[in-house]
């Protein structure tokens, strides 16, 4: 009997323990960020990495910083910096990217108008004066002396969208249509008459068959028309803009990544290449053989092409094909061709291949 | 007491492997797009046959010390393979490795006969001399031919 009551006792204090260590762990493990403490901590995080390249003016009352966000429609000081901001559009035209540094305009928490300069433009501090000057300017005329005003350093917004959506400006690493097939678009270049373009895979059609991006299901896809094929020591394409397509010199790595090709170079100067594919996403191998290798799609051999170690699948071809160099730049050398059959093996173009196939067009680089 | 010592080591352990499953069973912080960069594993080399490998072959570091030799050769050697070549021959690929050697690859649904490949290699050998290496260093392999990867598209 007494053992049965010492039983029962342990069972209470046994499950009294885990019902502690159930409650104690989660609180234990909650991740802090999303306490309202650490959310004004965060803001105020990113408040001091800032870069502020000019302020100007003053604001008015320290009651208007950190203002209640559903208050911001209706507060007297907002709704005149708004109307600042909408009237100076104008002014600012001349200096709106791409012609100029201005990437954004809006206000802050704090009771400032911001405007967002282009943080890859040189900094001109005489452009900054001049852009509040006009904003300046617009306040008078609303009756805003010396309006608050910080010029800030940011990047370019970059959209959070898929390989396979359709992406301006053009870039390197997503989805290409011809002729009722897909693969990958390889990278933007020029001709020798200065017009730009992108190179592809040559198999997917002959030259005067339209290339879209992504595909003619989305509304303004095409982008050209194939204009020359190169397979003697490449398997590539090289398409030639139509009128008011927009490129940059840049790879799709991830949805939040478009990494800038900073230079080309004939051949891989390093043993490790990447690859970025519409079907595999971002790959990495080595380069193990450089050959003359037979070519099923045109029944021919193709002089000096490399095989590497890197996965690639369906949808690929075309995918450019680049080093990244210690000191920090990425570098376009070649185009993905293929895989060798069952061994793993992934085969892509050199850029001096398809340079010599394509009457000599030269990567865009940036 | 010794029993309530015992329970008291048991819940310890119960509350330390709760803790350790907890800290297992959470979710990684890095983006799904993290994880796509992976670098292969490489493929295994089917080496059918090769000539010259050995350290001890003095040919063999003529390319090595002269990476502009081995392409002389391979654009010199490359009419004596051409009767080989696919489809009319059983060699799918020409060229060279990064260590050196010359590369003959041989299409893997071919059956490796050794007397075509000992001819090959004559003509190899042949061509070496007269670039005044013995023994050429070469390996034949067996590889699949090159499959091109574009896929027919739904959104036409």
């Amino acid at each position: 009997m007494k053992t049965t009551m010492q039983l029962r006792k342990l069972s209470v204090v046994l499950l009294a323990l885990l019902l502690a260590a159930m409650v104690i762990i989660p609180i234990a493990s909650a991740n802090e960020e999303y306490s309202a403490d650490s959310a004004i901590k965060n803001a105020e995080a990113a408040y001091q990495k800032e870069i502020v390249l000019a302020s100007f003016g003053q604001v008015p009352t320290v009651d208007n910083a950190f203002v209640n966000l559903k208050k911001i429609d209706s507060d007297p000081w907002y709704s005149a910096l708004r109307k600042v901001n909408t009237e100076s559009e104008k002014d600012l035209k001349q200096y709106y990217y791409p012609d100029g540094p201005i990437i954004g305009q809006g206000t802050d928490m704090k009771g400032s108008l911001v405007v967002m300069i282009n943080k890859d433009w040189v900094v001109d501090q005489s452009v900054l004066k001049d852009i509040y000057r006009r904003i300046s300017e617009q306040g008078r005329k609303n009756g805003v002396e010396n309006i608050p005003c910080r010029l800030i350093s940011m990047g370019l917004m970059e959209t959070e969208a898929a390989r396979t959506d359709k992406i301006r400006p053009v870039l390197g690493g997503v989805k290409v249509h011809s002729n009722g097939d897909y693969s990958t678009l390889g990278f933007v270049a020029t001709d020798s008459s200065g017009n730009r373009g992108v190179v592809t895979t040559g198999h997917m059609g002959a030259v005067g068959l339209s290339l879209y991006q992504p595909d003619p299901a989305a509304s303004g896809a095409f982008i050209g028309t194939i204009t020359t094929r190169g397979n003697t020591y490449s398997d590539s394409a090289w398409t030639r803009f139509a009128s008011g397509v927009t490129s940059v010199p840049k790879v799709y790595e991830s949805a939040s990544t478009y990494t800038t090709f900073r230079y080309w170079d004939d051949f891989p100067s390093t043993t490790t290449v990447y690859m970025s594919g519409v079907s595999s996403g971002v790959r990495s191998g080595s380069t193990v053989y450089i050959a003359n290798v037979w070519n099923d799609y045109y029944q021919k051999y193709i002089y000096n092409q490399y095989y590497a170690t890197y996965s690639s699948s369906g949808g690929d071809s075309g995918a450019p094909v680049y080093e990244k160099w210690s000191t920090g730049e990425t570098v376009v050398v070649g185009i993905h061709m293929g895989r060798s059959n069952g061994t793993g093996y992934s085969i892509f173009s050199p850029v001096q291949g398809i340079r010599r196939d394509l009457n000599w067009i030269t990567p865009l680089t940036g | 007491m010794n029993r309530y010592v015992i329970i008291g080591i048991v819940i310890l352990g119960i509350i330390v492997c709760l803790f350790a499953i907890v800290t297992i069973t959470e979710k990684p912080n890095g983006s799904p797009e993290m994880t796509e960069n992976k670098s292969s594993p490489f493929p295994e080399e089917r080496v059918i046959a090769s000539f010259g490998l050995g350290q001890e072959n003095p040919g063999r570091a003529v390319f090595l010390d002269n990476p502009t030799l081995i392409d002389t050769f391979l654009n010199a050697s490359e009419a004596d393979i051409s009767p080989y070549y696919y489809p009319k021959g059983p060699v799918i690929g020409y060229g060279k490795d990064m260590k050196g050697s010359i590369v003959v690859m041989m299409d893997e649904d071919s059956v490796v006969n050794q007397t075509v490949i000992q001819e090959i290699y004559a003509h190899i050998s042949a061509r070496g001399k007269t670039f005044h290496i013995d023994s050429v260093p070469c390996k034949f392999i067996s590889i699949g031919i090159a499959h091109i990867d574009i896929v027919k598209d739904t959104m036409s």
